[in-house]
């Protein structure tokens, strides 16, 4: 049984973390699409979010834990690697973005 | 209680169909974070080379009036190298296994062939993150990314560093220390050697377990305990993969958490600090299927195969934190 979303292929499936990775191929290139449950990772974030200190003590502090998929798409990971830091610090600040982070203030 | 005298059960029943899941589900994870981070390039031989050259060390420069002048030697700028090496998968299905109906269709040519492809780009990836020094010859082999650090490392005691050698032009596997828990510290070490030394630090590839030490390090109070919320119905109590996001001291770095790392403790025990401006990977040919395979007898042949390496502009914007536990708090 081949089981489709559109023109995607559903590749594999993990059935404990709900991961499933869909295939499709553009002509050239085969293409992965990951899909994954965030809930996890958003509600988890808030208690971060909650218990972290609204000071900005100390030497290192987490900011934000963004699915992977999401830092991918949205461009974050290359903008943070090309040294675009005002892109990476809206997409922070952005109200939006707010479930990824773990903790409050403006960057 | 034992069923009764005479129950029919499905140990004797004959014609009863076997159920087996149409989705498969593999835990072996694609992503190939420092492959898919750093740029893709190409070459056009089987050992690149490249230079590196460096400004003298700050140094008092007093000099006297009417002095007479005099010249100071050039130092040549070094020259380094990889070799390329040859990745390939490879398969054969039986004509008839190919025409058989089956449950999630896994043993067919098409799924093969995706399959061998991801599985060779995780072969990169692990190409890039284990401790191979560099061959040449016909049996080519890329140096990995911790033979070629040298200078922003903190390493266990005993441990060595392995980086390129001029007069070989072949990169050196580092010496492996006593393995200890990934502290604060060592963090900051290599942080600020990278700070010194002019590199840019801005990813962390680590091991999962090793990405989970990280967040114990914040100052105290900020130390959220690790939580592994429940979600709705209790399923999915797994936590997904993320990329962490940390302001520190010596700049911003994002942590990726790298599955082809946690594969072994040997490949775990680096925590790699990556400028994706000093680090590239060149194809000389990119993964390709071979549509030429001779077919013979009564079988699908298939070969995926490519050929590459890992360029190393400068292992000074590079960091290794090695010797690490990198799979439990002892192992």
């Amino acid at each position: 049984m081949i089981i489709r979303d559109g023109s995607w292929t559903l590749y594999e499936h993990d059935m404990m973390t709900g991961r499933s990775v869909w295939h499709y191929f553009d002509g050239e290139k085969d293409v992965f699409r990951v899909d994954y449950p965030v809930d996890n990772l958003i509600s988890e974030n808030q208690d971060v979010r909650n218990s972290a200190e609204k000071a900005w003590r100390g030497d290192w502090h987490r900011v934000a834990s963004i699915p992977l998929n999401i830092a991918h798409d949205s461009g974050i990971v290359q903008a943070h690697s090309e040294g675009d830091d005002k892109f990476v610090k809206r997409f922070l600040n952005n109200s939006d973005n707010r479930a990824w982070r773990t903790k409050e203030g403006q960057l | 209680m034992a069923a009764l005298a005479n129950t029919f059960t499905t140990n004797q029943a004959v014609g009863n169909r076997e159920e087996l899941s149409d989705v498969v589900s593999r835990i072996t994870p694609e992503d190939t974070p420092i492959y898919s981070l750093i740029e893709k390039g190409s070459t056009k031989s089987v050992h690149p080379e490249w230079e590196t050259d460096e400004l003298a060390a700050p140094a008092a420069n007093i000099k006297t009036e009417g002095d007479e002048y005099t010249f100071g030697a050039i130092s040549p700028p070094d020259r380094l190298g990889n070799y390329t090496q040859i990745l390939r998968k490879d398969w054969i299905i039986s004509a008839t296994q190919e025409v058989v109906s089956e449950a999630g269709n896994v043993q067919k040519r098409k799924y093969q062939k995706l399959k061998k492809g991801v599985e060779l780009r995780k072969d990169v990836e692990f190409a890039i993150v284990d401790t191979n020094a560099s061959v040449g010859g016909a049996t080519r082999e890329l140096g990995s990314l911790s033979t070629w650090i040298e200078t922003n490392v903190s390493r266990g005691a005993t441990g060595a560093n392995g980086g390129f050698d001029t007069p070989t032009g072949l990169t050196v596997a580092p010496t492996n220390g006593t393995q200890r828990a990934f502290t604060k510290t060592i963090l900051d070490s290599v942080m600020q050697q990278g700070f010194q030394n002019g590199a840019n630090f801005r990813h962390v590839s680590a091991s999962p377990y090793v990405k989970s030490v990280f967040v114990t390090f914040m100052s105290d109070s900020n130390v959220a305990p690790f939580r592994y919320a429940v979600s709705k119905g209790g399923e999915r109590n797994t936590i997904v993969a993320s990329a962490d996001y940390y302001e520190g001291p010596f700049g911003t770095v994002m942590i990726h958490p790298n599955r082809v790392q946690a594969g072994s403790a040997g490949l775990a025990r680096n925590a790699f600090f990556i400028d994706p401006e000093m680090l590239s990977f060149l194809w000389l040919r990119k993964i390709q299927e071979d549509k030429d395979v001779a077919k013979t007898g009564d079988a699908d042949k298939g070969v995926l195969i490519g050929e590459g390496t890992l360029k190393v502009h400068n292992e000074k914007g590079l960091g290794v934190a090695a010797d690490l536990f990198g799979l439990t708090a002892a192992s």
